[in-house]
């Protein structure tokens, strides 16, 4: 009797996995869906994986929402971002840990899993999603698994975006990465911080030097400043889901590196030459869920901040007595927007305090909608 | 007060002894350091970024080997000078950034002690130096090598409570410590500690005691 029931155990598990469908993530224009932990949009962010992604399908649920399993995950993913076939849109990086001289590839996102390879620093990947915890859930050499994403930096320039259709018209800018000037910068030195000194012959006769954290910084030729000639871009960090750029914009001098004062760095920027505006926008982790958004627009050869769209865990800060008192809320995000002037004033356009959990796709249009607000 | 004008007359010595080099800026960085480009005595180019787009460069031998190295400030403060240092490195001929093993990418306030073979760094962090962090270095090859810090900073508790991160800085209490990290883990080597109320301390007799553990058993 006991035989019997194993049988039929064994029989039903099969059963199960028979009826698990492969399907592949279709994100549409944005190229990303996010895996939620139950089928509704406000649910919390398991993590986020790129068209092309491999899924098994568990069952379908009421709503439109599917029970999917990715790689050791398993969550809800609205069945109309699943496809029968596969787009990829996978991110290539290479491994490039700092403070070692390889990774260890994991059958599942944590430290405590089996370990499937080790990959040596400079190792080419592609990137099919990023859990919310900071692993990168990769495909290398045809094998699935696990890397922790602080590892991992771009292989080529960051795919660049284009505005949304439904909130600005398309840019000039081509959805693909541009092509790399032919010819590379040399390094000349390095930096206290372990950065390399980069000088770059920019045809002109002029040479232009710039920071990098990377020996091999991208360097590509774009319009950024719209006067209809190209500039210089350059990539000054390379990481799995931030970009960094300095831009060397064309003037009657020759380039100029433009200046971009309140804004740290241009984060995978996006250009509105419509409205003459620069984007910046960074993500901070949580799936995407906590950003940073810059609007620039040009003042001559330096980018001035308009705008910033700020999604960071709320801080309470307080005195007690001498005492100075810092509480972190890690599941609450506290989003602001503010104008700036000219002369640098800031003022406070939108704030509110949200649950991380329900951060969902159409918050996060909205807080874009609040960004542009009587720009375009 | 006495560290006070030790620390003053140090600088006074380091700037006595530098001069403004003749550097060439060929950039700058998103962070507005400027970008140096410097040429040594042997005819080699020194690259480095400073905050100042005029800095003081001072030949100087800092590894005790008898061959003059480079020091070149690179950020100067109010309180505080932090410097690169580029070692002659006789077998191959050049000169070499110096990197150290923790986390102090700038040396601060350096000052050199020939005769214990140590190289130290003074960071002030206000409320005239109660605040500090003290760092010995011993060479290794090119490499700064970490073995005694001290460090004066107020109290700070940090807890998590449930999705809640807390850090309570306690303004009113010193928190003093120092370690041999030749002995172990950050957590592991704490060789001497003091936490006391600001108000019941004896600051010339607390800084002896810790100094003394600082360079104890090194001079």
């Amino acid at each position: 009797m006991k035989r019997l029931w194993m049988l039929l155990l064994v029989l039903l598990a099969v059963a199960g996995t028979a009826c698990a469908e492969t399907m592949f993530i279709d994100g549409g224009a944005a190229d990303e869906v996010h895996l939620r932990s139950s089928p509704v949009d406000s649910a919390s962010s398991l993590g986020v994986y790129y068209t092309g992604t491999p899924v098994e399908r568990l069952t379908a649920t009421s709503g439109g929402w599917s029970r999917v399993r990715i790689g050791s995950q398993t969550g809800y993913v609205r069945t109309e971002h699943l496809a029968g076939e596969a787009q990829l849109a996978f991110r290539d990086c290479v491994v490039n840990n700092t403070t070692s001289d390889w990774v260890n590839l994991r059958q599942e996102d944590s430290f405590e899993a089996t370990v499937l390879a080790r990959l040596d620093n400079g190792t080419a990947l592609q990137l099919m999603g990023e859990t919310a915890v900071g692993w990168g859930y990769v495909l290398w050499n045809g094998q699935r698994g696990y890397v922790v994403t602080d590892f991992l930096t771009a292989a080529a320039p960051a795919p660049r975006q284009t505005p949304e259709a439904s909130t600005a018209p398309a840019a000039t800018v081509p959805a693909a990465s541009p092509a790399p000037v032919a010819a590379g910068s040399s390094i000349v030195g390095t930096t206290a911080d372990g950065g390399y000194i980069h000088a770059y012959d920019a045809g002109n006769g002029q040479t232009i030097y710039f920071v990098a954290m990377e020996a091999d910084p991208f360097i590509t030729l774009e319009d950024v400043n719209f006067d209809g000639r190209a500039d210089i871009v350059v990539t000054t960090i390379r990481g799995a889901t931030n970009c960094y750029y300095e831009f060397f914009v064309w003037t009657e001098a020759g380039y100029i590196r433009a200046d971009h004062p309140g804004v740290e760095g241009i984060a995978n920027y996006i250009l509105h030459p419509q409205y003459g505006y620069v984007a910046s926008s960074a993500k901070a982790g949580n799936a995407g869920a906590l950003y940073e958004d810059c609007l620039m627009r040009w003042e001559g050869s330096s980018l001035r901040l308009v705008r910033r769209s700020t999604s960071e865990e709320r801080r309470e800060y307080r005195s007690e007595g001498t005492s100075f008192v810092i509480v972190m809320h890690s599941r609450q995000a506290s989003l602001t927007v503010y104008a700036y002037t000219a002369e640098g004033d800031s003022t406070l356009l939108h704030e509110e305090i949200v649950d991380l959990n329900g951060m969902d796709a159409e918050m996060l249009e909205e807080m874009k909608q609040h960004l542009w607000e009587g720009l375009r | 007060m006495r560290r006070c004008v030790a620390a003053l007359a140090c600088l006074l010595a380091m700037l006595m002894a530098s001069a403004a080099a003749e550097t060439t800026v060929l950039g700058q960085t998103a962070d507005f350091f400027y970008i140096h480009q410097y040429t040594a005595p042997n005819g080699q180019d020194i690259w480095f970024t400073a905050m100042e787009d005029d800095v003081y460069i001072e030949l100087r031998d800092v590894n005790f080997d008898g061959i003059e190295d480079i020091v070149v400030d690179t950020v100067m403060g109010a309180n505080n000078f932090f410097s690169e240092l580029f070692v002659y490195d006789t077998t191959g001929g050049a000169y070499v950034r110096v990197i150290t093993d923790s986390s102090e990418e700038r040396l601060c306030n350096v000052s050199l002690h020939p005769e214990w073979g140590i190289v130290s760094t003074h960071w002030n962090g206000g409320y005239a130096g109660l605040l500090h962090v003290t760092n010995l270095y011993r060479w290794d090859g090119l490499t700064l090598k970490l073995i005694r810090s001290a460090v004066s900073d107020e109290w700070t508790e940090e807890r998590y409570e449930g999705q809640t991160f807390t850090t309570i800085i306690h303004g009113d209490i010193l928190h003093m410590t120092v370690r041999d990290h030749t002995l172990g883990s950050y957590d592991e080597c704490i060789v001497w500690e003091v936490i006391m109320p600001k108000d019941d301390i004896d600051l010339e007799q607390l800084f002896e005691q810790e100094t003394e553990a600082l360079w104890q058993g090194i001079r």
